[in-house]
């Protein structure tokens, strides 16, 4: 006969009660462990999506002067119109340890040409490159498919992103990522509009024709104003052979630490500046942390009235068992025995709960999460969480018997032998 | 042992009601040498059961000492006292109280839950005052299985299992038949016969005679402290007219 013992004889008799509390401890656990389930597939799912939402690092040739901003960051080399940045250092990039975890690279030069009293500015790109990190962009009209064949790969990988980058950020529509011919150019928005030109139109560039082969629809950023030319093209256009302004890289840091893979570009590009785009990452974290403390307090709420539940169900428990802690008190139980016996059987259901409210709450969330986030939960069957599960739903159940149990002990054992 | 088993002196209760103060024992001194067995007789408020609780240490008194077997049992504090009734003290409680969800054996044990003793040494222990109440066979039966004479055997089984050298019973045949508490007294009897010293509450005059010695309270204090033979025997009439009446 032990204390434990007591404890759960006392359980195998009080069964509606030990039921009760059993219940609200499993419904408290399962929710928490739903939501959490679900927020932390959001989190993933908004922290891969963001990840792969424009670009993260800008590289820049690093030198000083007078600037301009671009896409908020500061553009040094166009206004001295020297560029130090060259199409060797997209193979420098190559050779950092951690190239997997850039997902799209997107190498450009910027300058401006004149056509037609007016003043263009042009953008030499890589399209696929470019659409990679800026998946904002979109062709107008854009349900309607540009008669273009898709390019096979330009840098590695770099397809397969665009695939993906669509996928989660045009939703359900598939656009095929044309090429863009040396004579072939996009132009945006709201400079289509001023020159009023659109699609199929054609452009004169330094005496060259080029056939507008689609328009950006207005997003509000500089892409509205420029002229998208191949890569070649423009640095032909501006006598710039093989020169960048910038290259701009998406990566994956949901993977890898930020700091980390701008120090490795750095080291392999020492005359360039690497620059993080912070404000992005923190309004990520903001994003995800504000999700995190919905999740946390709509958790608090429950596990409260859970507890409240129990402590309120075991506080009855103790009034109607007075006489019988009279009685162990009398024949010499110590204060800390009634206690362990109380703390015991509330921890013995917490710990029940706890299992059961683990996978109760697992076999929830992989029902209505589809219907509620439209997700379909990746996350399966894990010890550490079962483990943590049962652990805080136990120390919720004796928290929730530590106030009964230290009424219980202070018992005076003559009164309570005399209790009815 | 200590040459006195009990030595109570000069203990006053006071239970206050509200503004009202009912002065329960007043100035109560009280020798029970190793061995004894003292009846308790008085009335309903005459301060018997009180005084049994404060024997048993679990009933503070608001003056005087309480010093069993050598040991000032207030002096020490609350958990001292659990521990000094778990080693010195076997008690009868009034109806049984036994636990309604633990067997027989289980009941027995409880005393010896929180002693160091292997789990098989406790049901040995156990088994041990079961056989000496003939409830052995009985051991596996939960109260409700148990008749009222069964119930009070067991609760001697409990109050015994720890071998303590003092046994309290508080009116331990009152919810018994005429026979059954017959049976029950003269267990008592064996037990003291064996070593035991027992202080009983009872209402019933028979029962003293299967006591030593026989106390008489009224309105908290002795009024009559004498060889329960002679009170059975009728020598002490007044005794006894006064037991009659205060029944």
């Amino acid at each position: 006969m032990s204390l434990l013992q007591i404890a759960l004889y006392n359980l195998n008799r009080r069964k509606s009660k030990g039921f009760f509390i059993f219940t609200s401890l499993v419904l408290a656990s399962a929710a928490v462990v739903a939501i959490l389930i679900i927020i932390s597939t959001m989190q993933d799912e908004i922290s891969e999506q963001l990840a792969d939402v424009g670009a993260n690092i800008v590289i820049t040739a690093d030198r000083g002067g007078l600037t301009f901003q671009y896409g908020g960051i500061t553009i040094p080399e166009l206004v001295f119109d020297s560029v130090t940045l060259t199409e060797a250092d997209l193979d420098a990039i190559d050779t950092i340890p951690d190239r997997d975890m850039i997902i799209a690279v997107a190498p450009k030069l910027i300058g401006t040409v004149s056509s037609e009293d007016q003043t263009i500015v042009l953008m030499g790109v890589d399209l696929p490159g470019e659409l990679a990190v800026k998946p904002w962009l979109r062709f107008n009209d854009s349900g309607k498919k540009i008669d273009k064949p898709v390019e096979e790969t330009s840098y590695d990988g770099q397809v397969e992103m665009m695939e993906m980058d669509y996928e989660a950020l045009i939703l359900d529509r598939m656009v095929d990522v044309p090429v863009l011919g040396n004579d072939e150019a996009i132009i945006g928005g709201v400079m289509a509009e001023e020159l009023g030109i659109s699609e199929h139109d054609s452009l004169e560039l330094g005496g060259k024709e080029y056939n507008l082969i689609a328009v950006f629809e207005e997003t509000g950023y500089s892409e509205d104003s420029q002229l998208f030319v191949p890569l070649g093209e423009v640095q032909d256009l501006l006598d710039r052979p093989g020169e960048l302004t910038m290259i701009e890289l998406t990566a994956d840091l949901s993977k890898i630490d930020e700091s980390l893979l701008i120090a490795q570009l750095e080291n392999a590009l020492p005359h360039a500046k690497v620059t993080g785009v912070k404000q992005a990452v923190m309004r990520r974290n903001e994003l995800l942390n504000t999700i995190g403390r919905f999740g946390a307090f709509s958790g608090s709420l429950i596990v409260s009235a859970s507890f409240f539940t129990a402590l309120l169900t075991i506080f009855a428990s103790v009034k109607e068992r007075t006489r019988e802690i009279g009685i162990f008190r009398a024949i010499g139980f110590r204060a800390k025995d009634i206690l362990t016996i109380i703390i015991a059987e509330a921890l013995l259901v917490g710990f029940i709960a706890g299992i059961t409210g683990y996978h109760l709450g697992l076999a929830v969330a992989h029902k209505i999460s589809p219907a509620l986030t439209g997700i379909m939960l990746s996350g399966s069957w894990e010890i550490t969480a079962l483990l943590i599960t049962v652990v805080l739903t136990a120390i919720t159940g004796s928290l929730a018997g530590v106030l009964p149990a230290i009424k219980a002990a202070r018992l005076d054992p003559a009164e309570a032998l005399r209790f009815n | 042992m200590a040459d006195l088993l009990i030595k109570l002196e000069q203990v006053k209760k006071i239970y206050k009601t509200g503004e009202a103060e009912v002065e329960v024992l007043r100035n109560l001194s009280l020798t029970v040498p190793p061995g004894e067995a003292v009846a308790v007789m008085g009335p309903s408020g005459s301060g018997k059961s009180t005084l049994l609780s404060i024997i048993g240490g679990l009933n503070l008194p608001n003056e005087g000492k309480v010093i069993i077997d050598g040991i000032d049992l207030y002096c020490l504090n609350r958990e001292r006292r659990a521990d000094f009734r778990r080693e010195y003290l076997g008690f009868v409680f009034q109806h049984f109280q036994l636990i309604p969800y633990l067997t027989a054996v289980q009941n027995t044990m409880l005393p010896l839950t929180t002693t160091r003793y292997p789990a098989r040494k406790k049901r040995e222990m156990a088994m041990q005052a079961l056989e000496r109440v003939g409830m052995e066979r009985k051991c596996n039966r939960l109260p409700n299985q148990l008749s009222g004479g069964e119930q009070e055997r067991v609760a001697i089984a409990r109050a015994i299992v720890n071998a303590p050298p003092l046994m309290l019973a508080d009116e331990p045949t009152g919810n018994l038949d005429t026979t059954t508490a017959q049976d029950i007294m003269k267990l008592f009897s064996s037990l003291n016969k064996s070593g035991l010293t027992i202080l009983m509450v009872t209402h019933n005059p028979e029962n003293t005679k299967y006591m030593k010695r026989t106390i008489a309270m009224q309105d908290g204090v002795i009024v009559s402290d004498t060889d329960s033979l002679a009170v059975v025997a009728g020598n002490e009439i007044e005794f006894r007219e006064s037991a009659g009446e205060l029944r």
